[in-house]
């Protein structure tokens, strides 16, 4: 009787509860503290939706008031980036191991963007496969943005019941409180754009470089980097705080110092990620430039990847348009990527109309500075790297204190949102941007981001990447497809691109 | 009259012996060497009685003929069309019909003399005087019955003649234009800006149709084509490796990518291309045809000394680095151009320059270029070398080479560029791969 009992209730319950999926109130494993875990299924205990287990969590703290709950949900069903280290092992992947000469799901130079590296602090030559949680079902994980470290990861659900009422104490920790406990502050716009840029541009300093050789063996080119069209079309498993009644009923200055937010009616929080993002991408498109400049001897070429791709892979004729559209260098020079300077050109435009003062006088900067660092990519074909160093530092000590000025002082409220999106639709309409597709592409994208924040609606999910890759949502309701599989379709399009198509696509015409 | 001629005969000897001519180790026919005469207006050798008898394609009418039916006489007149001025505007540059870099090669003339006055000949375009040397001095002695005792050695050095009936001496003259040396090139900054890139191969040149030639051949055309195709290759690959001696130097403009494979860069990416490392190679349409050369030169040439190419290959290792020091290839190439220019020397004195090619030379040619083809690269530059190389020998001999007839105008249809296009566009590597080895298989002896 007595073993009929445990065989039947009491081993299975053990087992359940060893493998965590017991639904009853979650309790905090123990407490490891700078111990990093890259576990994806640990998170997914409670954030799978709002289920029987976490009644306490939705009723008596209200979590559904303060974040979605359904995070991992929509990570593992829609999110592209659970794909990471499971696309190295397509047929592509395998392509791109026989041409590179090595194996690229073991590679870490590979792994820093499609895995999650347990040890991000040493440098891409002491890196081994080893540090990286890589994994299927791993991919980028929940840990690999928002922290490795075990302490945050059990303290920010801890519950404290005070008489009847129960609170989560996380909620009032400072973002510094936060950060010493390994959380990374992603509601920071600055913190937010570095980490998406560190992999969707690069981070040398991380190991995160995709080389010419790489594209050359096939990695997909990254498109134009957005950031608000690019957490929208993940997509977004979150809310911005304007959208939930937690951070409504917050006091102003609370708001802002805990999440980095202004009230909604004040400020549209996705104008000011797109303002943020423009110059943090700059600054990691530089940033790749220096590191680059700094192995070459001085007749050295920088990377090709550094450089506009299409400068150099099109088809010739002879008129063409990019004859017609005239040459930022001398003809024949590749250029840098276009679409890096004339998004944060716009901002500046943008910024330098603005009062407080200091973003205006900061964003008067902008253009000498840049051009410098073009000067350097024109001195020869493919950059001085001497003179590249040398131009580059300045531009990046702007933009670190452009973007804190930005964060700081600037304001998006609806008007001056408007007034960027007349400048959006402005410079996307002239025939110079036309002849860009990239360039096109970037103000279109960003264009359409601030649009649906003034409209205060959310913008149709993935239509703008559909039109650049010609693909649809699938029946079965956006699963994530991997980049690698839409390289084509989405070159012939880019190769056939037509401007007022995409622009009609995205509401400017 | 015949007391008169002894006499320059005399004088002319007697001024020869004065110096001592060793035979010079740079073609005489390299512009940079030659002695710097002024050129005479393409109107000093059209009087009527002279060369401008009027009766186009016969002796004694060469001006008329030029000026009717040889595209050269058009070099001048092409810089004022809207192809010429667009690139100048894309240039942000003045008139192409002042700049001296265009006049490098379309109007090279501006310096000329006329009648003892300075004269700008620059209209002319590429005149007389351009193929045939300034001919200040040789212009009131070429005449002369004591002229055509002189060697060509005399002739070039004291009086700046070229002797274009000489392969060797034509084809290095030829390329100083339609390759480039170290004082005009059509370099990358001026292609982007619309000019058209430069691909020479002599026996192309030599048969086009648009092309009324204002002379007659001293040997078979079969052997002009075939010689000149080999020669062509040689000038060309000493013309390539003159220029990147010229890029290297210390003030030049580096990497400069007209030396690149044009087309492995310049494509539309599909994201299917199975290619090679990301790098362009450095003039696959000059160095793809190494191996035949080093293989024939002596069969060709048996009098001459087996083409020099060990530096030529280290230099083609060392363009194919990652960041090459310019010092390095400068030195290299320097020791290599002159490598390359000793050959063509002696092959300019050669008997054999002027003898039948022999069939069984026209088999090995066949055969080499065949193999050297089919084991190509993807790179369409180096494909379509071979691709003009088999048909000069088609060309040259369509009796022998029959067979090839439909192979090769498959190819040309593979690799011409696209309708509307400056660039072969997503042409299919694999399909000219397959018809190079169907080439090589009827290329056997016989056939």
């Amino acid at each position: 009787m007595i073993r009929r009992v445990f065989l039947i209730g009491i081993a299975p319950a053990a087992v359940l509860l060893a493998l965590g999926w017991w639904h009853a109130p979650a309790q905090p494993p123990a407490a490891g503290g700078g111990r990093p875990s890259a576990s994806v299924s640990e998170c997914k205990i409670c954030h799978s939706g709002p289920h029987e287990g976490l009644r306490d969590y939705t009723e008596k703290c209200k979590s559904l008031e303060f974040i979605r709950l359904d995070e991992s949900l929509i990570w593992e069903r829609h999110d592209p980036h659970s794909l990471a280290f499971a696309v190295l092992k397509t047929p592509l992947g395998q392509s791109m191991s026989e041409r590179l000469g090595y194996d690229v799901t073991k590679a870490p130079q590979c792994l820093t963007c499609h895995a999650i590296d347990q040890n991000p602090a040493n440098g891409l030559k002491e890196k081994t496969a080893a540090q990286f949680a890589a994994g299927d079902s791993l991919g980028i994980g929940c840990t690999g943005c928002h922290g490795l470290d075990r302490a945050w990861q059990t303290e920010h659900y801890r519950m404290e019941d005070k008489g009847n009422i129960s609170t989560v104490p996380w909620r009032t920790f400072t973002p510094g409180d936060k950060q010493k406990a390994g959380l990374k502050n992603l509601r920071h716009p600055v913190v937010k754009a570095e980490l998406c840029a560190s992999c969707h541009i690069g981070n040398s300093a991380e190991g995160k470089v995709i080389t010419h050789a790489m594209y050359a063996a096939g990695h997909p080119p990254l498109p134009p980097f957005e950031l608000v069209t690019y957490t929208r079309d993940q997509p977004k498993h979150w809310k911005e705080p304007g959208e939930l009644k937690y951070f409504a009923s917050l006091p102003a200055d609370q708001l802002r110092s805990l999440f980095s937010a202004r009230p909604a009616s004040e400020e549209l929080a996705t104008v000011k990620q797109l303002a943020i993002g423009m110059i943090v991408a700059l600054k990691a498109e530089v940033n790749l430039l220096a590191a680059n400049a700094a192995t070459l001897p001085p007749h050295g070429d920088l990377d090709y990847a550094r450089f506009d791709c299409y400068a150099c892979h099109h088809d010739l004729k002879t008129p063409s348009d990019r004859q017609k559209r005239g040459y930022d260098g001398p003809p024949g020079r590749p250029p840098l990527k276009a679409w890096i300077g004339s998004m944060a050109q716009i901002i500046t435009d943008h910024a330098k109309q603005t009062k407080p003062s200091d973003v205006a006088r900061l964003a008067a900067e902008f253009p000498a500075k840049w051009q410098a660092v073009r000067d350097a990519a024109y001195a020869k074909p493919y950059g001085d790297p001497v003179r590249m160093t040398q131009a580059v530092k300045p531009l990046v000590a702007w933009a670190d204190d452009f973007v804190k000025a930005l964060d700081e002082s600037a304001v998006y409220s609806t008007d001056e949102s408007a007034k960027l999106k007349s400048m959006l639709a402005a410079k996307v309409a002239t025939e110079k941007t036309h002849a860009d597709p990239e360039a096109a592409i970037a103000l279109g994208w960003a264009y359409q981001s601030v649009s649906s924040a003034i409209e205060g609606k959310p913008a149709p999910t993935r239509t703008a990447l559909n039109y650049y890759h010609g693909l649809r949502p699938t029946a079965t309701g956006m699963k994530p497809v991997a980049a690698g599989t839409m390289t084509g379709a989405r070159l012939k399009q880019f190769n056939n691109f037509d401007a007022m198509e995409f622009l009609k696509a995205v509401g400017v015409k | 009259m015949q007391r008169r001629g002894t006499i320059v005969v005399i004088g002319l000897a007697a001024w020869l012996a004065v110096g001592t001519l060793a035979a010079p180790e740079r073609p005489a026919s390299l512009r940079s060497s030659e002695p710097a005469f002024r050129p005479s207006p393409v109107a000093s050798c059209a009087a009527a009685g002279c060369h401008g008898g009027g009766l186009v394609g016969k002796l004694g009418s060469e001006q008329s003929t030029w000026v009717s039916g040889d595209p050269h006489a058009n070099a001048y007149r092409i810089l004022f069309n809207d192809h010429s001025q667009r690139i100048m505007h894309n240039l942000g540059r003045g008139e192409a019909h002042r700049d001296a870099s265009c006049l490098a090669c379309h109007g090279p003339a501006s310096n000329a003399c006329f009648d003892g006055q300075p004269a700008d000949a620059a209209s002319d375009g590429v005149g007389c005087d351009s193929c045939h040397g300034n001919s200040e001095r040789w212009l009131p002695v070429h005449f002369e019955s004591g002229w055509k005792s002189l060697s060509d050695s005399e002739k070039q050095l004291r009086f700046g003649f070229r002797n274009t009936k000489n392969l060797v001496t034509r084809i290095t003259m030829c390329t100083s234009c339609h390759v480039g040396d170290a004082s005009r090139e059509v370099n990358h900054d001026l292609i982007a800006a619309g000019h058209p890139r430069l691909a020479f191969e002599f026996t192309r040149y030599h048969t086009s149709p648009k092309y009324a030639k204002h002379w007659t051949e001293s040997q078979a055309e079969r052997d002009v084509q075939i010689k000149g195709w080999f020669i062509g290759q040689v000038a060309t690959l000493r013309a390539s490796v003159e220029l990147a001696e010229v890029h290297s130097r210390a003030n030049a403009t580096h990497p400069e990518l007209a030396e690149r494979s044009c087309f492995a860069c310049h494509q539309s990416l599909d994201g299917t291309t199975k290619r090679g490392s990301g790098r362009a190679a450095w003039q696959p349409w000059a160095v793809g045809t190494l191996v035949v050369l080093e293989r024939n030169a002596p069969v060709l040439f048996p009098d001459v000394a087996p083409l020099p190419t060990d530096r030529l290959r280290q230099l083609n290792t060392l363009q194919n680095l990652a960041d090459p020091s310019p010092v390095a290839i400068h030195e290299l190439a320097r020791d290599v151009r002159r490598d390359l220019e000793r050959w063509l020397n002696e092959a300019s004195r050669a008997k054999s320059l002027t003898q039948p090619v022999p069939v069984d030379a026209v088999r090995s040619l066949a055969a080499s270029i065949a193999l050297s083809a089919a084991q190509q690269p993807a790179d369409w530059d180096a494909l379509a070398i071979h691709y003009l190389s088999a048909a000069a020998l088609h060309h040259a001999d369509p009796a022998r080479f029959a067979g090839w007839t439909q192979t090769l105008e498959q190819l040309r249809d593979k690799l011409r560029y696209r309708q509307g296009y400056d660039s072969p566009r997503a042409f299919d590597r694999e399909a000219v791969r397959g018809l190079f080895q169907q080439l090589q298989r009827s290329a056997g002896p016989d056939r």
